[in-house]
């Protein structure tokens, strides 16, 4: 089959792809990167690393009230010998720790109960 | 053949049937909320959005600064010790299971914080002055996610005071007991 200037169907498609070489290369890698975009925003959702992220909108100057400190504890050696000195340095260690995690009674409360945000039911009317 | 196509339209069937069910003991717990209630909502609409966002921000430093402490915990100082125990040949399996303990409720602390947080955004989209029963609903939803990530700190808690128990426990038994190795 052949067209009236005499070039094949199968002649013109590698031609026309000579020809838009420039645009088909722009156009696949804005494709290739939006697909890539897609797929890093949608793992940075799912792995819950938005909720790690305080520099979201509407967290300016969260960040200021994470504490450095707690992540600084002293690595307890994962080698050398077990014996009376280093069971006791591991306890206080652990006893440091424990204290800060019990200390603080962390999501506790109720703030979200309906009355605390005023949306509760009203009080029937007596007539 | 015919047996078991008979048996796939019930299976189907009742699976189908089911769903209509929880669909619909679900949609009974939604009851329509009274006028003058709506008016409530409505009426304290900013505060209590303000009230979450507030809530929202706060909970999200809280999340950081807890989630890297248990981390610390389980990295720096149970999974080191029984590495420790593990090479100098002691018997540390009461540690190892404790600890695994910890890891489980520390990863279902932030797949329970994801929800709750994702549920919290999602709440605060609603426009509460033209949605106030969404809202009313949402926010009971979300409170309940909230009381489960309280749930799971509970548990953490719990696992570090109980590793610490073993670890004590052990510790006396290595003083009184010297050259425990395992074989």
């Amino acid at each position: 089959m052949s067209d009236d200037d005499g070039i094949t169907r199968d002649e013109r498609v590698p031609s026309l792809l000579a020809e838009h070489r420039l645009t088909m290369l722009i156009g696949g890698s804005i494709i290739i990167a939006l697909v890539f975009a897609a797929i890093g925003l949608m793992l940075y959702n799912t792995s819950g690393t938005a909720q790690l992220d305080l520099s979201r909108p509407g967290f300016e100057g969260v960040d200021k009230l994470v504490k450095e400190g707690q992540t600084n504890l002293v690595e307890y050696p994962a080698s050398g010998p077990i014996n009376e000195e280093t069971l006791t340095q591991f306890n206080r260690l652990y006893q440091t720790q424990l204290e800060n995690v019990t200390s603080v009674d962390a999501f506790s409360g109720d703030p979200m109960a309906p009355d605390a945000l005023g949306i509760d039911e009203p009080p029937a009317e007596s007539e | 053949m015919k047996y078991s196509i008979h048996l796939l339209v019930i299976v189907s069937m009742a699976a189908v049937g089911a769903i209509f069910l929880t669909v619909n003991a679900r949609s009974l717990d939604i009851l329509p909320l009274s006028e003058s209630h709506k008016a409530r909502i409505v009426a304290n609409c900013t505060s209590a959005k303000t009230s979450l966002q507030q809530l929202h921000r706060s909970d999200a430093s809280l999340r950081v600064n807890r989630g890297q402490l248990y981390q610390s915990i389980s990295t720096k100082l149970m999974a080191r010790l029984n590495s420790r125990l593990a090479l100098n040949r002691l018997d540390g399996s009461e540690l190892v299971a404790a600890a695994a303990r910890y890891e489980r409720s520390l990863s279902q602390f932030r797949n329970s914080y994801q929800a709750y947080e994702e549920q919290l955004s999602a709440l605060l989209r609603i426009n509460c002055q033209k949605q106030p029963d969404e809202f009313y609903y949402r926010t009971l939803d979300v409170r309940e996610r909230r009381q489960a990530v309280a749930q799971t700190i509970t548990d953490l808690n719990h696992y570090s005071i109980e590793y610490h128990q073993i670890f004590e426990r052990f510790s006396e038994n290595y003083r009184t007991t010297p050259g425990m190795e395992t074989e």
